[in-house]
């Protein structure tokens, strides 16, 4: 009874005036490896503004040239330029399923070498742009230097400029290409190294993953000589397999918009939301070479 | 003095029954095509020495590269250079021996549209007239006619 009738003693217990002027300790996971945030842009290579220029997109299969392709045809048409493009591939010609693509007639190297001639005397005589997807198994450019060893500045003097596209990987057998066109001689003053953070390890940082490639003596070599280099993001895997499955557009899948003709399901809001990033991202990448765009 | 104007002759006739052909070397090897042939079949010389000599003699340019330290480049370029030679002799007795030739039939067609077939049929008359289309003079083959157009979004 006695302790009923006894007051409790309560403490009051404040920490707030304690923690005044303590140091703020940092809080959340550090960035990732693989931020999709662009880093700022590097210097802007050579200004081809107002230029007819041929891309020549080269690089092993499946490192990333017909996606980036794919980028540059819609950043065109959407600033209303209209290239040519081109598919030179002969085991893979992929970009028809999303633009209207020249191809040669046949699968003959031989043959598809004169097509490639043929395209390019068009381009120096009307002065048009064109987007040559070159292809992982095309020989066909190789074919061409070996007759015309100074195929780029023949290009340029008749006022197309030649626009040269590696699409690396981190493994160093992605540099093969670049390796031999270089020791064939052909070396576009626009020459970009791009390495696609699609093809390393997410877990990785993307200088790591490319550590390899880029000190090759290849790659320091093209890069001494003038060649710019840039970096391609990554985008989801599954995003970019429900796009291609689609057959949409990166602006399309976007926006939720269906090619003319037909009636495709919207990606869902959140893959939306990662190609906008992933677009952002790519054109702040491509920022240096946005002049060499047709 | 008459054999040697005679000779000169000879030489300038075969010079102007190819003188489409654009570059030196496949001029000159016109002209010479019998003593080129025949140094060939004695000597069986390697290909490289052959070019290095005719780059001396100004019949073609060797690039840089040819000489380059890099082991690798060296190679590489020494190779394109040769293969750039041999087409050019190749391509050198097609012409003579079609001009020797009495006519026949009319040549395999080149390659026209999209809508050809995917592959030609691999007569010998077409491989042919493939290899003759890689050579080293684009501008001597009349390119088959294909059109271009600026894309369009789907």
């Amino acid at each position: 009874m006695t302790t009923q009738s006894k007051k409790a003693n309560i403490i009051r217990f404040q920490t707030r005036s304690r923690l005044d002027g303590e140091e703020e300790l940092p809080v959340g996971l550090p960035p990732s490896s693989t931020s999709q945030l662009a880093p700022a842009p590097i210097a802007s290579a050579i200004d081809l503004t107002g230029k007819p220029k041929i891309w020549f997109a080269i690089g092993p299969g499946r490192s990333g040239k017909t996606m980036l392709l794919r980028w540059a045809a819609e950043v065109c048409v959407n600033q209303g330029a209209t290239p040519i493009v081109a598919a030179a591939d002969p085991q893979n010609r992929s970009l028809k399923n999303y633009m209207e693509v020249e191809e040669p007639p046949t699968n003959d190297a031989t043959a598809t070498s004169r097509w490639m001639e043929a395209l390019l005397r068009h381009a120096m005589e009307q002065k048009a742009s064109a987007l040559v997807d070159l292809g992982g198994g095309d020989t066909s450019l190789h074919k061409l230097l070996a007759t015309v060893p100074d195929l780029a500045a023949a290009l340029d003097d008749s006022g197309v400029a030649p626009v040269a596209l590696y699409t690396l990987g981190p493994r160093v057998d992605d540099l093969a290409s670049l390796a031999s066109f270089e020791a064939f001689g052909f070396k576009p003053a626009a020459t970009v190294l791009i390495c696609n953070e699609g093809l390393a390890d997410p877990t990785i940082d993307r200088d790591d993953a490319f550590a390899r490639v880029r000190r090759h003596s290849a790659y320091r070599a093209a890069v001494a000589r003038g060649a710019t280099e840039a970096w391609m993001p990554r985008m989801d895997a599954a995003v970019a397999q429900e796009i291609e499955a689609k057959r949409l557009g990166f602006v399309q899948a976007r926006d939720a918009l269906s090619p003319a003709g037909r009636k495709v399901a919207p990606l869902g809001p959140f893959d939306r939301s990662r190609v906008r990033l992933w677009l952002q991202t790519m054109a702040a990448e491509m920022a240096p070479i946005m002049s060499w765009l047709p | 003095m008459t054999g040697t104007t005679d000779a000169r002759f000879e030489r300038l006739r075969a010079v102007a029954a190819t003188s489409n052909l654009r570059s030196p070397l496949a001029r000159w090897l016109s002209a010479n095509h019998v003593e080129f042939e025949k140094l060939l079949k004695d000597y069986r010389p390697r290909w490289e020495a052959l070019v290095e000599q005719l780059g001396a003699d100004g019949l073609l340019k060797l690039p840089p590269e040819f000489t380059s330290d890099d082991q690798k480049i060296r190679q590489l370029t020494r190779r394109r250079v040769v293969k750039a030679a041999m087409r050019t002799w190749e391509r050198v007795k097609l012409q003579v021996a079609q001009k020797s030739a009495p006519p026949s039939r009319p040549p395999a067609p080149a390659p026209r549209g999209p809508n050809r077939p995917s592959r030609s049929p691999a007569t010998p008359m077409n491989r042919h007239a493939l290899q003759a289309a890689d050579q080293d003079d684009p501008d001597h083959e009349p390119l088959p006619k294909f059109t271009f157009r600026p894309t369009k979004l789907r």
